[in-house]
């Protein structure tokens, strides 16, 4: 709560940006995204403010992220905090952070001008069987448009690799090869856009129209299950989750969700690769 | 072939693992004696990431394997490799994609992935 109780009503509105108008609608009531996030962020009363706390915690697995997965023992320790960073709220196996981040946009007008953005970034850790993942929200993109077309995005005061280097120091990257490919064998997934590594070069394969690999081009499909997957788009076809597509770097531990997911299967994803993973 | 015989024989000896498949064997064979990854042989043995690895690391301790490192640039692309970690060049060369044109740029190999691979131990044997 610390964080959110200095926070500004500026920075509570960036906050609920971050989350899918549903979600919002579900939690606070009628009226549009903007109307949400500008009526939800003017209140300072404690109350008002756990529960914007309570709404980023539950409805974590609803936003854009990008998750980073790394081997650990389950003995491994959440943290407490980070420098940059606060824990909002804890269960056993997992924890929510906010940390604050701040965005230098430049206005290349004539004077040049500097506005500086603050925004809290939510972030998630939680320990999975043998795995470790930190899994951030992503901002928004357009942070400078609202300073006019000249205005870009210059400076960042804290990035992803920052908090890593804080909370996931010396951990070694998982690998999810055995994970990813067993969804894409057994028709949870299909790859329309892949990178694979051959033993003298990285090949791509991008699909026109995101056709499959698999069902287009049997034999790449088989050189891509015996070689290292790198970063690739898979569109789900296993109607039991609400998610269209997701990116995935298996070699590297990586993934990315661009889109929102309404009904949190952001969970179901992850649990899914990494129960097929070992 | 021979080296991959015994590999294959020293895994069998020094892991529970079931005796490979013939279609196994040949997938194996056909791997690239002077470069794989542990993928590659954990994707045809059909094992975990930690199984594999355990397995090329036992064909490093009997001079089956031969450890090596690469590092990558951001595009995924490799940009040098070595014995080491610490024999790699210290700065690499890696090209970006900017507005269509390809731009060379010099970066700190600390700041890069690396990335393990193996290979036959003598490569005047791989025929």
């Amino acid at each position: 709560m610390a964080l959110l109780q200095g926070s500004t009503q500026e920075e509570r509105r960036r906050l609920l940006n971050l989350f899918p108008v549903a979600n919002l609608r579900l939690a606070f009531g009628d009226g549009s995204k903007e109307e949400i996030c500008i009526r939800e962020a003017a209140g300072t009363g404690v109350q008002q403010l756990r529960k914007i706390g309570n709404f980023v915690s539950n409805n974590f697995c609803c936003c854009k992220q990008h998750i980073y997965v790394f081997e650990a023992d389950t003995q491994f320790k959440l943290p407490n905090g980070f420098l940059g960073g606060v824990r909002v709220s804890q269960t056993s196996s997992s924890a929510y952070y906010l940390a604050q981040t701040s965005f230098t946009v430049t206005i290349f007008n004539q004077p040049l001008s500097q506005q500086f953005v603050s925004i809290l970034w939510p972030l998630k850790i939680e320990i999975i069987g043998g795995y470790y993942l930190v899994r951030f929200a992503i901002l928004e993109s357009d942070v400078a448009a609202v300073f006019g077309m000249n205005a870009r995005v210059t400076d960042r005061s804290l990035v992803e690799d920052d908090i890593l280097t804080r909370v996931a120091q010396d951990l070694l990257a998982a690998d999810l090869n055995k994970g990813v490919k067993h969804l894409w064998r057994t028709d949870f997934h299909e790859c329309p856009k892949g990178k694979f590594k051959k033993a003298d070069s990285l090949s791509s394969e991008q699909m026109d129209e995101k056709k499959g690999i698999k069902q287009n081009y049997p034999a790449i499909y088989q050189e891509m299950l015996l070689s290292p997957i790198h970063t690739s788009t898979f569109i789900i076809i296993d109607g039991s989750v609400k998610i269209d597509t997701y990116s995935v770097n298996p070699t590297f531990g990586t993934i990315g969700f661009s889109k929102y997911s309404q009904l949190g299967d952001t969970d179901a994803v992850i649990r899914q690769i990494l129960d097929n993973n070992n | 072939m021979q080296l991959f015989d015994r590999f294959l024989t020293t895994i069998t000896d020094h892991l529970p693992l079931p005796k490979p498949s013939s279609e196994q064997v040949r997938l194996l064979a056909k791997l690239n004696p002077d470069k794989f990854y542990v993928e590659n042989v954990r994707a045809i043995l059909g094992v975990s990431t930690r199984s594999a690895t355990q397995i090329c690391e036992i064909a490093v301790n009997q001079d089956l394997f031969e450890r090596r490192v690469e590092v990558l640039c951001p595009d995924g692309s490799v940009a040098a490799s070595a014995t080491t970690e610490d024999k790699l060049p210290s700065a690499v060369e890696c090209e970006q994609e900017v507005n269509g044109f390809h731009d060379s740029q010099l970066l700190e190999t600390r700041t890069l992935r690396k990335v393990t691979y193996y290979r036959l131990a003598d490569p005047a044997r791989h025929s």
